[in-house]
């Protein structure tokens, strides 16, 4: 039972194609067999947003989404974020503000950002929290997560 | 104020800029080649005899390469101190919990593994079970560790003063119980552990321990091999709270089964594990019975107390003398009693949480001086002031303090969140709260350890190279560490290399618990530091054929005052020690203080001999919805005396992050138990709270520069979430009149109370 | 998670023609409650159908009234503009409903045929009396969604049918609504109690031409209150009867005590948030 199934995707511009069982979660498949382990795994089960990624543009917790779904996505992954030398500036901004403890939530906090300032460039404060609102984050209570999207919204412009 | 060019400035997070690429490398993230993975039976029920395992259906499965049990272990108990060893690796004969560890099994994969583990069948005989620690205190109750009458682990008695004498004195005396809960860390990285293991016991591990020299020595008692065998290296870790402290069984299984399979192994706690299997903070009860002066005077202050310890000890007699010493020590009271028990039952176990038993302690009393305040009509802020510590006092249980800010956070906090204005412009259903709080600032020597050790070595080239016991588990000590040494050093800190929590390579240090780190690694840094800095002096006064007090440091450059062609670079220093001198720079700093006084007593704590107090005072303005009872925390002050803020940025950053801790402590985060089963093992039924739920939280810091901190510092990681419930609570008084005494303040009970408020208030009519 | 087979149709017939055909078989949409099930043992599936290879079944249409395909998710019902301008109350329930990455794949369709009795999706739909379209080999049916749910996660759907579609009538937009969702915190809760209600009064007189409210999580499917709509049709909305009422529709529930909340509270919360919830519409009626 359960057979493997063949799946096309693109991860941060690299193209793969891949056997996969059903069970396997995209979370999984993107820490265990493709090596990219910026994505954490904090509850396993939608609740935290640590493991958030980006599937083409939407965000998705990944450990609730199984790999033979995304057949024929573009995903995009904390370690996509990096054009070049230079951090992106959400990333920027993130470290210039404090936003950062021990930084287990913070690939997926970035990512979530990331598809916040690209649907609103410019967002209120409830903007922020709303998008924000499925990423736990232990260490901070937050206050210096939110100076960093406003932060990233100046460093953008 | 000194002037410091890297002291007290907003440097951000050293390692932030490898967190936010995803390359940070957690213990979760390491991959052996070979690699097995494990995983743990537990035991399904909160109290049973095991009659027999058998394993060999599980043994057959494909992909299994072992499986453990009881007979494959050492059946050494352990705890955090050898005097409370109550815990085996594997339960033997006998479980005392839902969780409690009964069987290992390895296999190729995980998914493997969690199979086999269904195929293990076990033969429980069920005995009976007792969860409440009242219940667990009666002659009749079931024993949960054989020959510990009446569950109880431990004792705790102290009388200062005269107590009866001081009641004697009060005009008012008020009495009453106050309840906290279970409370669960949820760092979000969960327990993680991978580990090699030679056929001779050299064992290598990677492990995300707060506490990694500790480990390695708990390590060795538990599986009886020598602690120099052991190389613990400590990855980027995901945040602790105290759940990282502790010997986990999972890290002993890890070397026995990669030691029986001959490959590197790792276990993973899930999630639900986190819940149901790793520490939380003890839940309390506790009778408070305070007498009162007219003028605010607190003349007695007693404590009847009741904690709630779980199934096995690990931190719980020194939270329970924790417990005692905060509330003891807290205001300037004669005569103080103090009565603790601490109980097992039949439930996860506690142990050292943000605050060490100090929240617990903090909610009863702060309420209990809000209750005071209200029947003395006056200020809770005043009455507070009145009875506040200060400096350089010894208190009545023999502590002595240093630097002590009390007051000035209670003013500040006062005056930043307009209390007078708003307490005088009433608004419906909104109110305002306050409670104040100590708690060390220092780690604690009372189990007579309180270690941090540091090595500064300066490169050929003129760098520098430091090694740390202490680590980084996302609170910044990474950070303000190399700011100290760049301070003394005049470089940037940046350019210093960082080594940390190494058990091969780094000197010792207890861990990062009890707001240490900055205190103990501080003050070894700074003695490392200092005594490298002497060193260069010395080395240069002798190439320059100059005096020491002649020269000058600056610009990674030693020259003479008044002649600056007269000069050496830190490289040519550098070079010149390790190939002309032959003579490499290099300090250590150690610190283990303070000493510990004679009279010190080491079951009550009096006379603790506190490295550094900490003082601080929250103020929460909240508003009630009446038709649901729900609140909302619209303003919140935290102002904290922490002798100085090395880096302001990061302190904010722990107190934002204590107070929302606290937040959530106060209105809804509760593990919640029904016959000894966690029932809300996740986080969408455990409310950790979410970016709409946390209000701006406004710091101030309170600098009183303590005589032995570092650069006059002092610790704040736990101490940002202590006062928190008490003034959320207050608050809710302040607003509609409820008063909360068991946390946390759901929206159900503060609802009951204002439904049984409109009954009195009709009955009355 | 253990393993299963997994199927991706092309068409509704052939999904169909899985469901009868595999063993212990189930439909995923989004997933994001069959997953977390399946991880929790709590279901043990032997086959997984994926419904999102189908064409035409996740989309808003606009056609005298809305057609929302079962497949649709909770996000783009949020942001729809369509739906924000004909009956933002919709797009605000949506919102409540788990975090943004939960509604970029949880679907209105399997947040209905999860059968929670705190489903977001359901109370407001509910409220909404809105009709349900459901395939099966025998061709497609359509409903009211008051007989689609049976009991905790339970709903009338038979092995051979597939829910497709949501109709909400047209007559709904001149409805005015409130959604309130009481939970401990702001965001990704369970709701303890939801109430939907949608009202038409007159701004004026205050006059009730009709009223719906329905109720999750406080009884073992979600409800409509009947009883105190009943009380409110062709009435004046004042005080009194606004209180009769919400008490009314509070006698109707039946809810349960659990770790999140007595039955007690929960009757307490209904009655107060009921009259909240038509006290806020006749206020933005003045307004």
């Amino acid at each position: 039972m359960g057979s493997k199934h063949r799946i096309q995707i693109t991860v941060n511009e690299e193209e793969y194609d891949l056997l996969v069982h059903p069970n396997r979660t995209l979370l999984d498949l993107l820490r265990y067999d493709l090596g990219l382990t910026g994505t954490k795994e904090g509850c396993d089960e939608g609740d935290c947003g640590a493991c958030t990624v980006i599937v083409n543009r939407k965000v998705v917790t990944s450990c609730i989404v199984l790999a033979v779904e995304v057949d024929g996505a573009t995903i995009t992954t904390i370690e996509g974020m990096q054009k070049g030398d230079a951090l992106h500036p959400i990333q920027q901004a993130f470290v210039d503000s404090g936003a950062v403890q021990c930084g287990f939530c913070t690939p997926g906090m970035i990512l979530t950002t990331k598809a916040l300032l690209d649907e609103f460039p410019d967002p209120s404060e409830d903007d922020i929290k709303h998008y924000l609102e499925g990423n736990l984050c232990r260490c901070t209570g937050y206050t210096k997560i939110i100076d960093a999207v406003n932060n990233a919204v100046q460093l953008l412009k | 104020m000194d002037n410091y060019s890297i002291v007290g400035k907003r440097i951000p997070h050293r390692d932030a800029m490898e967190k936010v690429k995803g390359s940070a490398v957690f213990t979760s993230d390491i991959k052996l080649s070979g690699m097995l993975h494990g995983k743990i039976l537990r035991s399904p029920v909160p109290h049973a005899k095991i009659r027999n395992i058998n394993i060999s259906k599980a043994e057959k499965l494909k992909g299994v390469k072992a499986v453990f049990t009881a007979k494959d272990v050492p059946l050494i108990k352990f705890s955090i101190s050898p005097t409370w060893a109550d815990k085996l690796i594997l339960a033997n004969k006998k479980v005392r919990y839902i969780g409690d560890e009964i069987a290992a099994v390895v296999a190729v994969d995980e998914e493997i593994a969690e199979e086999a583990l269904e195929l293990i069948e076990v033969d429980l005989e069920e005995l009976p079970a007792v969860f409440d620690p009242l219940e667990a205190v009666q002659p009749d109750a079931p024993l949960v560790h054989d020959g510990v009458e009446k569950n109880i682990s431990k004792t705790l008695s102290m009388e200062c003063g005269h107590i009866e004498e001081g009641f004697a004195e009060a005009d008012i005396i008020l009495e009453d119980t106050f309840q906290t809960q279970a409370q669960s860390h949820c760092s979000l990285e969960t327990h993680c552990c991978i580990a090699t293991c030679s056929p001779t016991d050299e064992v290598n591990m990677w492990v995300n321990s707060q506490a990694p020299h500790p480990l390695r020595q708990k390590l060795a008692a538990a599986l009886n091999i020598d602690a120099a065998k052991i190389h613990i290296t400590t990855p980027v870790i995901g945040g602790g709270f105290g759940s990282k402290i502790d010997l986990e069984p999972a890290q002993a299984l890890c070397v026995l089964l990669a030691k029986k399979t001959g490959k590197p192994v790792k276990i993973e706690h899930s999630r639900k594990e986190q819940f149901i299997a790793t520490r939380m903070r003890h839940p309390t009860i506790s009778k408070l019975k305070f007498g009162v002066k007219r003028d605010g005077t607190i003349v007695a202050k007693q404590a009847e107390v009741v904690m709630d310890n779980g199934a096995y000890n690990s931190h719980g007699p020194a939270v329970l003398a924790y417990h005692n010493v905060m509330f003891s020590t807290l205001y300037r009271v004669k005569n103080i009693k103090y009565d603790g028990r601490l109980v097992y039952t039949n439930k996860n176990w506690g142990g050292a949480c943000r605050g060490y038993g100090d929240p617990q302690t903090s909610f009863a009393q702060e309420v209990m001086l809000d209750m005071i305040a209200e029947e003395l009509n006056m200020d809770p802020i005043d009455l507070r002031l009145k009875n506040a510590n200060i400096p350089n006092e010894v208190t009545a249980n023999a502590v002595q303090i240093t630097s002590c800010g009390l007051k000035e956070c209670l003013t500040q906090a006062r005056d930043k969140s307009e209390w007078t204005a708003k307490k005088a412009n009433r608004q419906k259903h909104r109110g305002l709260g306050v409670a104040a709080m100590i708690y060390t600032g220092g780690g604690s020597i009372g189990s007579g350890f309180n270690y941090s050790g540091a090595t500064l070595q300066m490169n050929a080239d003129g760098t520098f190279q430091l090694l740390m016991g202490a680590l980084d588990i996302g609170q910044g000590s990474n950070t303000i560490l190399t700011q100290m040494a760049a301070e003394i050093m005049g470089v940037d800190p940046v350019s210093i290399s960082l080594t940390t929590a190494d058990t091969d390579t780094t000197f010792p240090c207890m861990g990062t618990f009890g707001s240490r780190v900055t205190f103990c690694g501080g003050s070894a840094v700074t003695e490392a530091a200092q005594g490298l800095k002497k060193q260069l002096l010395e080395s240069a006064a002798e190439l320059l054929e100059a005096n020491i007090e002649d020269l000058k440091m600056e610009e990674k450059t030693v020259f003479v005052k008044g002649s600056p062609d007269k000069a050496l670079s830190y490289a040519e220093i550098g070079a010149a020690s390790f190939y002309k001198k032959k003579k490499p720079l290099v300090a250590h700093g150690y610190y283990n203080g303070p000493d510990v006084p004679p009279e010190f007593n080491p079951v009550t704590y009096e006379g603790y001999p506190a490295p550094a107090l900490v003082f601080g005072t929250h103020l929460a303005e909240v508003e009630v919805d009446p038709a649901t009872g729900k609140v909302e925390v619209l303003n919140f002050v935290a102002a904290h005396d922490l002798g100085r803020a090395i880096n302001p940025l990061l302190v904010e950053g722990q107190i934002e992050g204590g107070a929302a801790q606290g937040i959530g402590w106060a209105l809804m985060e509760n593990l919640q138990f029904e016959n000894g089963e966690v029932v809300n093992p996740n986080f969408h039924d455990y409310k950790m709270l979410t970016i709409k739920d946390v209000p701006k939280i406004s710091s101030l810091l309170v600098e009183t520069v303590d005589p032995n901190g570092p650069f006059g510092a002092k610790g704040i990681g736990e101490c940002a979430m202590v006062p928190t419930a008490p003034a959320i609570v207050n608050a809710i008084y302040d607003a509609v009149g409820v008063r909360i005494k068991d946390l946390p303040a759901t929206t159900e009970k503060v609802f009951q109370g204002l439904k049984t408020q409109r009954s009195d208030q009709e009955n009355s009519t | 998670m253990k393993r299963f087979a997994y199927l991706r149709p092309g068409n509704m017939e052939d999904a169909i023609a899985a469901l009868q055909a595999n063993d212990e078989p189930y439909l995923l949409a989004g997933g994001t409650d069959l997953l977390i099930a399946m991880k929790t043992k709590a279901v043990k599936p032997e086959c997984l159908i994926d419904l999102k290879g189908i064409p035409g079944i996740d989309g808003i249409e606009y056609d005298n009234g809305f057609k929302i395909g079962a497949l649709t998710t909770v996000r783009d019902i949020e942001v729809s503009p369509l739906i924000r301008q004909k009956i933002p109350v919709l797009s605000e329930a949506a919102g409540t409903l788990g975090s943004i990455q939960i509604r970029n794949r949880a679907t209105i369709g399997g947040n209905l045929c999860h059968g929670s009795p705190a489903a977001d999706m359901a109370a407001i739909l509910l409220a909404m009396s809105c009709e349900v379209k459901i395939a099966s080999d025998n061709g497609t049916k359509t409903m009211g969604l008051d007989s689609f749910f049976i009991g905790p996660n339970k709903t009338v759907l038979n092995r051979n049918e597939v829910l497709s579609q949501i109709i909400i009538p047209k007559e709904i937009e001149q409805f005015k609504g409130v959604y309130l969702k009481h939970g401990p915190r702001k965001a990704m809760d369970i709701g303890i109690v939801n109430i939907a209600i949608l009202l038409d009064a007159d701004a004026g007189s205050g006059f009730c031409n009709q009223i719906m409210i329905a109720l999750g999580a406080v009884a073992p499917r979600p409800i409509r209150a009947k009883k105190a709509e009943a009380l409110l049709n062709g009435n004046e909305l004042n005080p009194a009867a606004i209180q009769k009422a919400a008490a009314a529709a509070a006698n109707e529930t039946n809810p349960i005590t659990d770790f999140r909340a007595s039955a007690g509270y929960r009757k307490d919360l209904v009655k107060n948030l009921v009259a909240k919830g038509i006290h806020q519409i006749c206020e933005s009626n003045n307004t």
